[in-house]
């Protein structure tokens, strides 16, 4: 084999078939029995997967469809709640007094995003003392030109707090609470804690198209384009060590005993666990290794399934059964459940993030705490089950009636079954110092690890995110490149 | 406020000079009488006892201790067989030096390891991914030195242990006064010696039987004065002194390697995987900088400097530990002295030096500042080789190799 | 000759309010030969600098406590010792517990990690280490505070050059301290120390002094940095960072306000400025409460932004987009004030005595969770009702502040958010409920505090704002966060004391490098205003 790629998941798929396509001979050993990791049963929103890969590997041919993504639907207990396009020409029959900045809003996205969205397709900026100024520069001047009032601006609202932010612009909590949510993906954050505007940014700069069919559709297709190539992908396949020798990465042990060759490894798991638990501690520079310890991964997600006998609807617009919706009509909502979780306690009313279609719910909860005081049992489960349904209620007051929860996974089950580290669904908490350059450190966020022959690829790398696909690509870049 | 050890209550009323200092956060002696001399020649001519519980102590155990401590520490740990003790140091990733110390191997995947330094957030910034326990016995385990040509006379009516066959550096677990604890042959005065080591509740039993069992050979208590003196004839480095601590030193510059500080000798190579070995190897390609090197000052020298004024020179066996630059003859500065004292045994006035590689052959003639009267003169020093004091009986043992009948 | 401050013959300087930074403008100006008149409002100079006699006998350092960063050019260009000033180094941190003797910090190293050895040894090995790295941050960073802050947008070549010595600097630094570097300025205090401690009773006091005076919690992102303030003094660890002046902090006004007679200054106190006399987009003076008109070439403003532009200046002669600039800043005042007088010295129940552990600060930070619960009561609109507090004893430090065996005692309380629930102007409602919980509070530590209690005064954040001017009575004249800081502060583009209306010149808190005792401010300002001709 020329090429071992350590994790299944979109990332790894991703990386697989981009090898796979330039003739290498690619395998990918997955823990699970199944591929797509998070992408297969957790998360379900896909509009943030990267229009470069699904160009680069040719998904369309491979049975994708891509659409605009749908509105969000953000019900109220008073008024009849906010249908959220992203168009502002869609949104401003629904958005009143706001409509006008909301379309001002988009257009200063417009202008700045597309500088941003360069910078998540290309690897992260060498900032390394001896590296060249060139790139950093050219990188520079491309920011200087967006004008120095929107640069102004960017420096002073990435550091703010996303709830002053959208203060600034709007005045409907509701459609302030649609924005600031995704900006907390993934995040240790709530809305009142300060450069969530910048992560606000990143989460915009990253939405393009959904795929039809959701995140399964996704995985779906790009397993197909890995077996087009070629790409051997065996589930059930656990790896137990990288193996190194010389300073040099020479293929894996799995946990049934058995070694394969592979003259590159490209591992898209989580960092931490590529090296810190992948790779024998000697083989790793001691400072790597300080660095990859100091990596945050303190996991908030949970995720409850439900089954329904009918759509779920709100409320506040009766007959109207929308695919996604989200619960929380305050940005301080945001904020008190990120209190809870900051205290490691169990969720009361949690904010809700939830997508229905055929007869299923998947309910997205961001501030469930890995950490949770006591540890998470099974009482604590059913706990945080009658939380979140309570927590829907309040706008659905006929959801028990119609539907049946038929899982709930906590952060510590997502760290069990996806072999999350802590629990988190992104390796590590997006946060300023954990991006760019700093994801999730100065050498690693360029896919390169200081052995050779060694690449890693998960959303734990630059430029991270959700199932976008990006870290996959880049890394399968650098690996070509060697 | 410094904290006592368990061997305090014997110690203070042995006391007479009160002339204590802090060492590691104790109390510690320096000379029990008004000055050290007497304790200098106990421990060259009979046995001397220290009190050494202030020297760091960790217990490292689990499969991977041997791993993990070859990980930390210069010497290959993994070679190292249950019954031995070794010597060594420790580097962070630039390759500098954090500490030296000893790593005993009490039994398999069972460790304890010695520091100037406490080193427990180190340790445990390494753990990962290594199947070890590590606990500080600092404050649990109280430690004596026995160190002189009789410490193993005095030390048979005490330990139970086959002195005749415990090699330097090595090591029995043995009763020791009765209480269970451990006999090592290590010491920091470069004569024949053991270091014992038992729980803090059997310390005064022990100090009481060793001193009990010395009396007729003369064994005194030993402050750290005169272990000062015994170490730099020995030419042992002391952290914080001949060198400082990566961890410590404010400025770059001042960080030394393992071949700036005298240690490189408990250096390989071509041994993989221990912190420090990447930045080590690139100091090899360009060569190191400084070395460590013992100086002998020219006596003669000295005595017409004192008789310029109608002095004496100084005799006491005391170490200096102020350093003082070292210069060539051309009075260019390349290096500075250290630690220096007259050695009342070898009758020379001797010197530890960190001094620029170029000039580090034995035999090379430098100069080194020596005041007098607050005049900043200078005589000159003999690069000489260490250690300057090494009798055969700190290595001989009478029963190694064993003797087989004739 | 018609007199100084009128239209024939204006003054050089007019410098808007008699504060630490206003004094030290008006003595650099006037040191330049310069004729520089000041103008304060209130009775007395020196701002939230200042120390009073409230209760007959008895001298509060009624706003600012304790002085850290007063820059040493200043001290020393401005003659300050010779003009009376005399600081006492503070030689303990003591946090106390309320179940166990808590933590001494104290200004020896040593002595220290014995302390913290007690909470964790892992802590201990790396409490010096930490001081190590921290005190290579402080010397990069250093320069920042006493130099004009470049604007990584501006193509001029002064600009251009600085940044480029920043850069040089920064690269110098090695890749793990340029990682370390960005994560201090990026992280939440909290956050950045427990990848260096375990101990939570050492994370809480070292985390608290990134929130003091903001409206942030020890875990927001952005307040790691002002952990490195620490180390700017120090570079062994030890927490001598900090000095309280002989005669309390109002001590340093005064020595400044003589440093600043001495040089011909002129201050005149009771001379309210309503607003400023703006003609043709230029300040030409002031107007006084009264009507009295003061000409002057030009203006330095000593008061926040916010009071400068939209109260004194007026929005109809700015930018608009500076307005708006303006109106966006953030004051957030978060800190209350309760200072009082003592008949005799309440013990700490865990390590009684009047000894060395309560000469220095004392801050009631028992973990990282009271610090953030604290914070989440201001953050929906209440008083903490376990707060933050920090305490000082200046009579420990200054017998001369109390009669003998009486006591002085300085409490800062956080959080004490301007806008309540209920509304700003509901504090003076809530004033002695806020108090009693500060007292209720300390008494769990100190249990005879409240038999001790002669007279107490509390100050909230609307009171400083009523009593001294500051806008929503934020301390450092508005929120130190990342977006207010540097070149944006007060606004982008506007951070080199100049404003957008000619001959006016804010330096204040307000204008970079921020709040403190530091003098910087207004010493920059000055400065500058001297570099650019324009006085």
């Amino acid at each position: 084999m020329d090429a071992i790629v350590i994790g299944g998941g979109h990332n790894g798929l991703v990386a697989a078939a981009t090898l796979a396509r330039q003739g290498h001979r690619v395998g990918v050993f997955e823990q699970r029995g199944q591929f797509g990791g998070v992408a297969d049963g957790l998360l379900h929103d896909t509009q943030s997967f990267s229009p470069e890969v699904v160009s680069d590997l040719n998904l369309c041919p491979h049975g994708l469809k891509l659409q605009d993504p749908a509105p969000v639907f953000v019900p109220s207990r008073e008024g009849h709640g906010l249908l959220l396009h992203r168009d502002p020409d869609l949104a401003a029959e629904e958005l009143g007094p706001d409509a006008e900045p909301y379309r001002n809003w988009r257009a200063f996205l417009d202008r700045v995003l597309p500088f941003a969205r360069a910078q998540l397709d290309r690897t992260a900026p060498d900032v390394r003392g001896n590296a060249s100024l060139w790139p950093l520069m050219k990188t520079g001047m491309a920011f200087r030109r967006l004008g120095k009032k929107d640069i102004h601006e960017l420096l002073r609202v990435g550091p703010a707090c996303v709830d002053d932010y959208l203060s600034e612009w709007f005045t409907s909590p509701l459609l302030k609470t649609a924005l600031a949510a995704p900006a907390l993906h993934g995040t240790f954050m709530g809305s009142r804690s300060p450069t969530s505007t910048a992560t606000l940014l990143l989460h915009e700069a990253q939405v393009s198209k959904e795929v039809v069919g959701g995140a399964l559709a996704l995985v779906g297709s790009l397993v197909k384009a890995c077996r087009a190539g070629g790409v051997e992908l065996q589930a059930g396949a656990e790896v137990r060590r990288i193996r190194v020798e010389g300073g040099r990465a020479v293929g894996v042990e799995l946990a049934d005993g058995s070694s394969v060759d592979a003259g590159t490894v490209l591992s898209c798991i989580g960092p931490r666990r590529t090296l810190l638990d992948l790779v024998a501690p000697e083989q790793l520079p001691v400072g790597t290794a300080g660095h990859i310890r100091k990596v945050r991964v303190r996991g908030t997600l949970a995720r409850l399934t439900l089954k329904l006998s009918g759509p779920i609807e709100y409320a506040c617009r009766p007959g109207f059964a929308p695919e996604r919706s989200l619960v929380g009509e305050h940005p301080l909502d945001l904020e008190r459940a990120f209190d809870h979780v900051k205290h490691r306690r169990m969720p009361t009313d949690p904010p809700l993030d939830i997508r229905q279609s055929g007869g299923e719910a998947s309910v997205l909860v961001r501030c469930a705490p890995f950490q949770l005081e006591g540890g998470w049992t099974d009482a604590r489960r059913s706990e945080l089950t009658e939380s979140v349904l309570a927590s829907l209620e309040r706008y659905a007051p006929e959801v028990r009636s119609i539907a049946t929860v038929t899982e709930t996974l906590t952060p510590a089950d997502l760290a069990q079954r996806y072999g999350l580290e802590g629990g988190h669904e992104m390796h590590g908490e997006l946060a300023l110092d954990q991006l760019g350059p700093m994801r999730p450190g100065l050498e690693l966020s360029r896919h390169l690890t200081s052995i050779e022959g060694l690449f890693c690829g998960s959303a734990g790398i630059h430029p991270g995110g959700g199932i976008s696909g990006r870290p996959g690509r880049l890394a399968a870049r650098a690996a070509q490149q060697g | 406020m410094p904290r006592t050890t368990p061997f305090h209550e014997r110690t203070a009323a042995l006391m007479q000079s009160y002339a204590w200092k802090e060492w590691a956060g104790y109390a510690a002696p320096c000379n029990y009488d008004a000055h050290s001399e007497r304790e200098y020649f106990a421990i060259r001519r009979s046995a001397g006892l220290i009190d050494v519980t202030p020297l760091y102590k960790y217990e490292v155990t689990g499969p991977d201790a041997a791993r993990f401590l070859a990980r930390l520490w210069t010497r290959d740990i993994t070679k190292l067989k249950p019954g031995r003790v070794a010597y060594g140091c420790m580097c962070d990733g630039d390759g500098m030096v954090l500490d030296d110390g000893t790593v005993a191997c009490l039994a398999p995947e069972r460790y304890r390891m010695t520091s100037s330094e406490a080193w427990l957030g180190w340790f445990e910034q390494h753990r990962r991914g290594f199947d070890v326990q590590i606990e500080d016995s600092t404050d649990r385990i109280a430690a004596l030195a026995l160190q002189g040509p009789l410490s193993r006379e005095v030390l048979r009516n005490v330990v139970d242990a086959d002195l005749d066959s415990l090699r330097f550096f090595g090591l029995a677990a043995c009763h020791l006064a009765g209480a269970e604890g451990w006999i090592t042959r290590t010491g920091y005065t470069g004569d024949l010696g053991y270091e014992l080591w038992v729980p803090n509740a059997d310390a005064i039993t022990l100090y009481d039987a060793i001193l009990e069992a010395g009396a007729e050979h003369g064994v005194q208590p030993i402050g750290l004065d005169a272990l000062d003196v015994t170490r730099i004839e020995a030419g042992f480095v002391l952290q914080g002194i001949d060198y400082v601590s990566s961890r410590s030193c404010l400025i770059d510059a001042r960080r030394s390697t393992p071949e700036d500080s005298g240690l490189g000798w408990t250096v390989n190579l071509e041994r993989e995987g221990w912190i420090g070995r990447e930045a080590l190897l690139r100091e090899r390609e360009n060569g190191p900088k400084w070395n460590l090197v013992g100086l002998e000052l020219d006596w003669a020298e000295i005595e017409d400097l004192h008789a310029e004024y109608e002095l004496p020179p100084h005799l006491a066996p005391c170490a200096c530990r102020e350093a003082v630059p070292v210069y060539l003859a051309s009075g260019k500065q390349v290096g500075q002295a250290t630690s220096s004292t007259w050695s009342p045994t070898l009758k020379r006035s001797l010197a530890l030096a960190q001094v620029h590689r170029r000039h580090t052959s034995i035999g090379t003639k430098l100069q080194v500042e020596h005041t007098v009267e607050f005049e900043r003169r200078r005589v000159t020093a003999t690069v000489v080789d260490r250690p300057f004091f090494d009798p055969p009986r700190k290595t001989s043992t009478p029963n190694f190799p064993p003797k087989t009948p004739a | 000759m018609a007199t100084l401050g009128s239209e024939q013959n204006p003054w050089d300087a007019i410098v808007i309010g008699g504060g630490h930074n206003g004094l030290t403008s008006a003595a650099y100006l006037a040191r330049a030969g310069r004729k520089v008149l000041v103008l304060e409002r209130r009775h007395l100079v020196g701002g939230a600098s200042v120390t009073e006699e409230i209760y007959p006998g008895f001298k509060y350092t009624v706003c600012s406590y304790v002085v850290s960063l007063l820059r040493p050019w200043i001290i020393r260009d401005l003659e300050l010792s010779k003009h009376g000033l005399r600081m006492v180094p503070l030689e303990c941190s003591y946090t106390p517990q309320l179940d166990g003797p808590g933590l001494c910090r104290w200004a020896d190293p040593d002595l220290t990690r014995q302390e913290i050895r007690r909470l964790s040894p892992r802590d201990a090995d790396t409490y010096p280490e930490f001081g190590k790295l921290m005190g290579k941050l402080a010397r990069f960073a250093k320069p920042f505070i006493d130099e004009i802050a470049p604007d990584p947008t501006s193509f001029k070549p002064s600009d251009f050059l600085q940044l480029k010595r920043a850069a040089d600097r920064f690269r110098s630094l090695g890749d793990d301290l340029t990682a370390l570097q960005f994560k201090l300025t990026t992280m939440g205090g909290v956050d950045f120390l427990r990848e260096f401690f375990e101990s939570d009773q050492l994370i809480a006091p070292m985390s608290c002094s990134g929130i003091i005076g903001t409206m942030l919690g020890v875990n927001s992102p952005g307040t790691a940095y002002v952990l490195l303030h620490h180390y700017m003094g120090e570079i062994d660890g030890s927490s001598r960072a900090w000095a309280f002046p002989v005669g309390g902090t109002g001590a340093v006004s005064e020595a400044i306000a003589s440093s600043a007679r001495s040089f011909g200054a002129e201050i005149r106190t009771e001379a309210a400025v309503s607003q400023m006399r703006i003609k043709n987009g230029r300040a030409t003076g002031v107007v006084l409460e009264g009507g009295e008109e003061i000409a002057a070439r030009s203006v330095v403003s000593g008061c926040d932004p916010r009071l400068t532009f939209l109260g004194l200046v007026g929005r109809e002669h700015l930018p608009g987009d500076f307005a708006t600039s303006i109106e966006r800043y953030k004051n957030r005042g978060s800190s209350g004030k309760v200072n009082i007088a003592l008949d005799r010295f309440p013990e700490f129940a865990h390590r009684p005595g009047i000894g060395p552990h309560v000469t220095g600060d004392v801050a009631i930070a028992p973990s990282t969770d009271y610090l953030e619960t604290a914070f989440d009561e201001a953050k929906y609109g209440t008083f903490s009702r376990r707060p933050f507090i920090n305490v000082v004893f200046p009579s420990l430090l200054d017998r001369g502040m109390a009669p003998p065996g009486k006591h002085v005692m300085s409490c800062f309380v956080q959080y004490a958010p301007y806008d309540l629930a209920s509304g700003a102007e509901t504090w003076p409602e809530h004033r002695e409920a806020f108090g009693d919980a500060v007292v209720d509070t300390l008494a769990e530590y100190m249990p005879t505090l409240k038999e001790d209690i002669l007279h107490r005064q509390v100050l909230s954040p609307w009171d400083i704002q009523e009593q001294m001017g500051i806008t929503e009575g934020n301390i450092f004249h508005g929120e130190l966060g990342l977006e207010q800081l540097l070149f944006q502060r007060p606004v982008a583009g506007w951070a080199r004391f100049k404003t957008p209306i000619d001959g006016l010149w804010l330096g204040s808190s307000g204008a970079h490098p921020g709040g403190g005792i530091m003098g910087a401010p207004g010493a920059l300002a000055a400065k500058e205003m001297l570099k650019a001709g324009a006085v």
